[in-house]
């Protein structure tokens, strides 16, 4: 026979109340699941900017440093190709030239020693184009490393204007533009006080030797290719900085939240076993 | 087996309960159900300041790569601007000489190599020293967290302005010594002349001005980033490693808080369970035995 149950209306509430909270305590497990993958993927996201800060840090400090030792360099290789063009126009002067052209300082030296200097003044300017071109070797690989940046790549995909940066170094190069100089040309005064400017310019030595520096200024200007860069990079990088700290906010508050749900979770779980006493307390209390 | 020996003691147990004392039992499972309530909204709460510890350590050792990126920068950058100087005296005492020896040779030491060539080094070693500081005002402004260091950065910025605009001054008559050159030159090319030696040597000269005017710049920019840069980031350094070692023996502090605050909230939760448990068993089996009677 069927055991007929006196209705209590107030043990049918306790039971549901106890039902209600486990359905809680289970909705706010499944929460807790659902934002523990959130902050995952914020702590995934966090860690990249991280890294990006410190990436921006290097590229920035690395273009700065480049640019810098670029501008150093070619200025020191400059000064020398132009001491030696002077100078070796110079000594030829004191060893081809008449005796009235001679300047006071070398007359009382003696031939086969402005020889000698000569000799020097050319190995000294080959070494220095050679080192020359090694430089611009090693600019190359440096602005490679600089160009295979993820965010140099964005900016110059976005951005005209870095023909430099972009374009083939070895065209700055000195290579065997040298091998053909007239080490030994020698222009008399009155021919050359009777030349124009232009014929001075299509002169062989002075062809060779603008060949060699005018490239020496063109790569001179990635300068401001490089300042350009560096003030779209240091714009991300104060962006990425300033908005570390909002990200950080958002994911402390994430967590907070991952927090309450537990506590939640927790809370329904404790309150519907308490529930469950007060059924059990009820259903003693009507034990007859 | 368990199962039955679990029976077994909860229907001895129930013969010895009467009412009063179990009732009496469940009130006091209750209480220690708000204790345990309690005690996990009490580790909720530790777990909330571990977590926001955690997140101020986290935004610190962030604010330590920049300051120890700034340190470690600063003396490349002084070795950088201190090698212009030492280079040019090093070769500018010989070149003096050889130019006052040569006096009426002028092609051979000219103010081109003296005056005019070194001014271009000393112009791009202010740039670069102008690049550097830049960063690292905007990086202190990054890092800035107190008004202190906002009154201590405004001091340095103003500094760092009248810098600026000293190198801005000397490129402005820099750009007009140049033009008026090449204005003279153009003058020049429609007369079918071409400038003299001596011309060149005044315009070359006309950069020794700015040479000494660059030269106080680069040692005000040296100044500066031994006064600014390796003092302030080395202060903030320190004060930050402070900062994380504090928060890091608070956390220590709440973590075992945490720890003994959850482990009593398990002990409660525990007994409160077994409670529940021990009456489902005992009612459903005093339940079972009023069936059979029936």
């Amino acid at each position: 026979m069927r055991r007929e149950q006196k209705k209590n209306k107030n043990l049918i509430i306790i039971i549901i109340l106890a039902g209600l909270c486990t359905l809680l305590s289970f909705f706010f497990d499944q929460r807790v699941i659902q934002t523990e993958d959130k902050i995952r993927e914020l702590e995934i996201q966090l860690n990249d900017k991280r890294v990006n800060i410190i990436n921006l840090q290097s590229t920035i400090n690395s273009t700065i440093e480049l640019s810098y030792d670029i501008i150093k360099s070619i200025n020191y290789y400059k000064d020398r190709i132009d001491l030696f063009y002077l100078y070796n126009g110079i000594l030829n002067v004191q060893v081809f030239g008449s005796e009235d052209e001679k300047t006071k300082f070398f007359k009382n030296i003696d031939r086969d020693k402005l020889l000698k200097l000569k000799s020097d003044y050319k190995r000294n300017a080959e070494n220095i184009l050679k080192s020359y071109d090694f430089k611009i070797d090693e600019i190359k690989i440096l602005n490679e490393q600089i160009l295979k940046n993820e965010f140099v790549k964005d900016i110059l995909n976005k951005n005209d204007g870095y023909e430099i940066i972009q374009g083939n170094f070895d065209n700055y190069k000195a290579k065997d533009k040298f091998e053909k100089f007239p080490f030994d040309k020698y222009l008399p005064n009155d021919e050359l006080l009777n030349m124009t400017e232009e014929e001075f310019q299509n002169q062989d030595d002075y062809l060779i030797y603008s060949k060699i520096r005018d490239p020496m200024n063109e790569i001179d200007n990635i300068e401001y290719e490089y300042w350009d860069l560096l003030q779209r990079l240091k714009v991300r990088y104060n962006n990425y900085f300033a908005f570390f700290s909002d990200d950080l906010k958002y994911y402390g508050t994430q967590k907070n939240k991952n927090n309450l749900y537990i506590l939640l979770s927790i809370f329904f779980q404790i309150l519907s076993l308490t529930i469950l006493l007060f059924l059990f307390k009820k259903m003693i209390e009507q034990k007859k | 087996m368990a199962r039955l020996k679990l029976l077994r003691f909860s229907l001895t147990a129930l013969k010895g309960f009467n009412k009063e004392k179990a009732i009496r039992f469940i009130n006091l499972i209750i209480f220690a159900s708000l204790f345990a309530l309690s005690a996990s909204i009490i580790s909720m709460y530790y777990e909330n300041k571990i977590d926001q510890i955690d997140n101020k350590i986290i935004n610190e050792e962030t604010n330590i790569l920049i300051y120890e990126n700034q340190i470690e920068v600063t003396p490349l950058v002084l070795k950088n601007i201190e090698d212009i100087f030492y280079d040019n005296y090093k070769l500018e005492d010989f070149l003096k000489l050889l130019e006052l020896w040569s006096e009426d040779d002028s092609s051979l030491i000219t103010k081109r190599h003296t005056v005019f060539k070194p001014y271009w080094g000393f112009e791009a070693a202010a740039d670069y020293g102008h690049e550097q500081i830049s960063k690292s005002i905007s990086d202190a402004i990054l890092v800035a967290d107190n008004a202190n260091d906002i009154n201590e950065i405004e001091i340095f910025a103003l500094k760092f302005k009248k810098i600026d605009n000293e190198i801005r001054e000397i490129i402005r008559i820099r750009e007009r010594i140049q033009n008026d050159r090449a204005l003279n030159q153009r003058k020049l090319f429609s007369s079918e002349d071409v400038e003299s030696a001596e011309d060149k040597n005044i315009y070359y000269e006309k950069f020794s001005s700015l040479n000494d005017r660059l030269i106080q710049t680069l040692q005000d920019q040296m100044n500066f980033l031994i006064n600014f840069n390796i003092k302030y980031f080395s202060r903030k350094k320190n004060d930050t490693e402070k900062i994380i070692l504090n928060l890091e023996q608070d956390l220590k502090k709440f973590s075992n808080q945490e720890s003994l605050t959850i482990l009593i909230a398990f002990i409660l939760q525990l007994v409160v369970f077994v409670s529940v448990q021990y009456f489902e068993i005992t009612m459903e089996s005093a339940n079972a035995k009023r069936t059979k009677k029936k």
